[in-house]
């Protein structure tokens, strides 16, 4: 759990520290232009938004079946939804909205797969293709069949629970291992485009 | 460089990061799909009026239905699904309607709850502009609180004075959709004492602290007009209107030029102030919506409105009477009320709730919400059109939302 943190909590410094100038910017004269009472900006005419703070609380909750109001949920979102996006405008969002989202993702799949290991993933039981397989249709609807971005993603979220990148030392398939992977490729899903995109 | 330090961060934020760059190419890939066969409009038809993402099993069960050309039946049960239409969508599309920064950041509060429970009922949208109605949470009354028994939750009591109820309730994440929590009441006691304050939204808690609180409550014309017209004022702005309705407040040589005034000032101050008369006796006081009745002085009119004397000859209010001077000249596009003038809010809302711009712009703001796309593409003014013209004839928001969400899939 402490890499997991670490790991985490690194990432947010990285990404902070890495945040170029101008993207602040855009965040920034989009709200004077106040455009911000309609969902999309001015230029957008692409069929397609980012979840805003909102949405994305709502979503995590939704599929995960966890309360937006359980404790360590809110105790997450009170910290970060001011960073998580305002506005739907793809060409609004920022390194600070993208790791606030990973934040809040992380925290919903710390207690989903808590709540659910027994039941849906408990290692001895499946392999980690049928973990990554049962994770996805759980969250998404893709065609891991006949798409091949679909497939490509289906087969990283495997390889994080198989620890193809050796993100927790020793076998990935003993139970407290496996937790912790499982929950890194829940918040991958739950951040990814997939799920932060309209 | 950025991208080098987030690989030494291990394997998760590495294929995040890759996950991140690669968002660009999905957007448009995206982008280039039409929602062409009926699994895709499934998806899209759910993210639409939820703000969610579908999983596999909810997909194939609105599928089912589009397949069946049953397409609006599985709107309507994204709707009755609880799954975020109240919650999330129609709370993220009226919350900037009750601040003067236009943020979705704001909390609940009666106005948009009100727009909310309105929405959710279907009953007619326009009264929300001067009908007596209120949409509050309820429960066991327990002294200082309403007790949620099917939620386990409390929320404090509705009071005048703070907004407690509402925070709470959306803290609790209480279901607008469910009608034994939520529902409709009356104005009287809980925005105000005086039966004459009592005008739609405009007499809310949440509309008073937003466009009475500061300045000379010209905010609330201004702000309905960007809200519920589409307009800003400067869109409005006509100089060939008479003055005799501009207030004394307003200069009359700004900068030591009268032509500055006559050339641009009046274009707005003159058809403004004469509407915003009917705002003249409310002021948002101490946490709470004050109506004609203000310290320090008899009149019902808010003290504020001609505390500042910049030009003696300009117009004192005296009382809430409005008039249209709009009515007429290169505003009449905008398919005002019948009613020219008026007395008071409630009057003024009944005019706004006959204007046909309410019904294009909110069409309008209905379509860009849930379809992410402007509405000012010829092929989508079409659409737009099609939709005013059918909430003209029901008056109906919910289903203008599924009409819209409809819509933006080519059905």
């Amino acid at each position: 759990m402490k890499l997991l943190t670490f790991s985490l909590l690194a990432s947010v410094f990285t990404f902070t520290s890495c945040v170029e100038p101008e993207e602040v910017e855009v965040a920034s004269s989009h709200s004077e232009t106040k455009t911000v009472d309609s969902p999309i900006g001015q230029s957008n005419n692409s069929g397609i938004g980012i979840k805003n703070y909102l949405q994305l609380n709502n979503t995590y909750s939704q599929m995960t079946g966890i309360n937006r109001a359980n404790v360590a949920v809110k105790s997450e979102y009170d910290k970060v939804y001011v960073q998580l996006p305002s506005t739907s405008n793809p060409s609004a969002v920022s390194g600070f909205n993208q790791i606030a989202t990973i934040r809040l993702s992380f925290a919903y799949c710390n207690k989903y797969i808590d709540d659910n290991y027994s039941s849906l993933y408990r290692a001895s039981r499946t392999s980690a293709s049928d973990q990554a397989r049962s994770m996805v249709d759980q969250f998404i609807d893709i065609d891991y069949v006949n798409n091949e971005d679909d497939r490509g993603f289906l087969e990283e979220v495997t390889r994080i629970i198989s620890n193809d990148d050796l993100i927790v030392s020793g076998s990935p398939t003993t139970e407290t291992n496996n937790r912790k992977l499982l929950k890194l490729s829940c918040t991958s899903i739950l951040s990814s485009s997939y799920v932060t995109m309209i | 460089m950025c991208l080098e330090q987030i690989n030494t961060l291990g394997a998760f934020v590495k294929i995040h990061s890759k996950k991140v760059r690669l968002m660009t190419g999905i957007i448009a890939l995206v982008t280039s799909t039409a929602y062409a066969d009926s699994r895709s409009k499934a998806r899209k038809l759910y993210s639409s009026l939820t703000g969610g993402t579908a999983n596999k099993a909810k997909v194939s069960e609105l599928e089912a239905l589009i397949n069946q050309n049953r397409v609006k039946d599985a709107a309507k049960s994204i709707i009755d699904s609880n799954a975020g239409f109240y919650n999330v969508t129609l709370k993220n599309f009226y919350t900037p309607m009750s601040n003067e920064d236009g943020t979705t950041l704001e909390k609940l509060n009666d106005m948009t709850a009100t727009l909310i429970g309105v929405t959710r009922d279907e009953s007619n949208f326009f009264d929300v502009f001067h009908k007596n109605i209120l949409y509050r949470f309820k429960g066991e009354f327990k002294t200082t609180t309403y007790y949620l028994r099917k939620y386990d939750k409390h929320v404090p009591i509705l009071l005048r004075t703070n907004n407690e109820h509402y925070e709470a309730a959306e803290n609790h994440n209480i279901p607008m959709g469910d009608s034994d929590v939520f529902g409709p009441t009356i104005q009287n006691g809980y925005t105000t004492l005086n039966v004459n304050a009592i005008a739609g939204i405009f007499s809310t808690r949440g509309w008073s602290k937003a466009y009475y609180e500061d300045g000379t409550n010209r905010a609330a014309f201004a702000y309905f007009a960007k809200n519920f017209l589409c307009l800003e004022m400067e869109e409005l702005n006509d100089t060939s209107i008479a003055d005799y309705r501009v207030r004394r407040d307003v200069d009359r040589t700004p900068g030591g030029d009268s032509k500055t005034f006559k050339n641009s000032c009046v274009g707005c101050h003159a058809g403004q102030d004469a509407l915003g008369g009917a705002f003249a006796y409310y002021d948002f006081d101490q946490g709470s919506m004050r109506y004609a009745e203000h310290v320090g002085t008899d009149s019902p009119v808010a003290p504020k409105i001609n505390a500042n004397n910049i030009f003696a000859d300009g117009k004192i209010v005296e009382s809430d009477k409005w008039e249209n001077l709009w009515a007429e000249g290169q505003n009449s596009y905008i398919g005002w009320g019948s009613r020219k003038e008026g007395w008071g809010a409630k009057d003024l809302g009944k005019m706004f709730a006959e204007t046909k711009q309410v019904r294009s712009c909110l069409s309008k703001k209905v379509f860009e919400h849930v379809c992410y796309q402007s509405g000012n593409t010829a092929e989508n003014k079409e659409i737009i059109a099609n939709l005013a013209q059918q909430f003209d004839a029901d008056g109906n928001m919910k289903n203008l939302f599924i009409s819209a969400a409809i819509a933006c899939l080519g059905e």
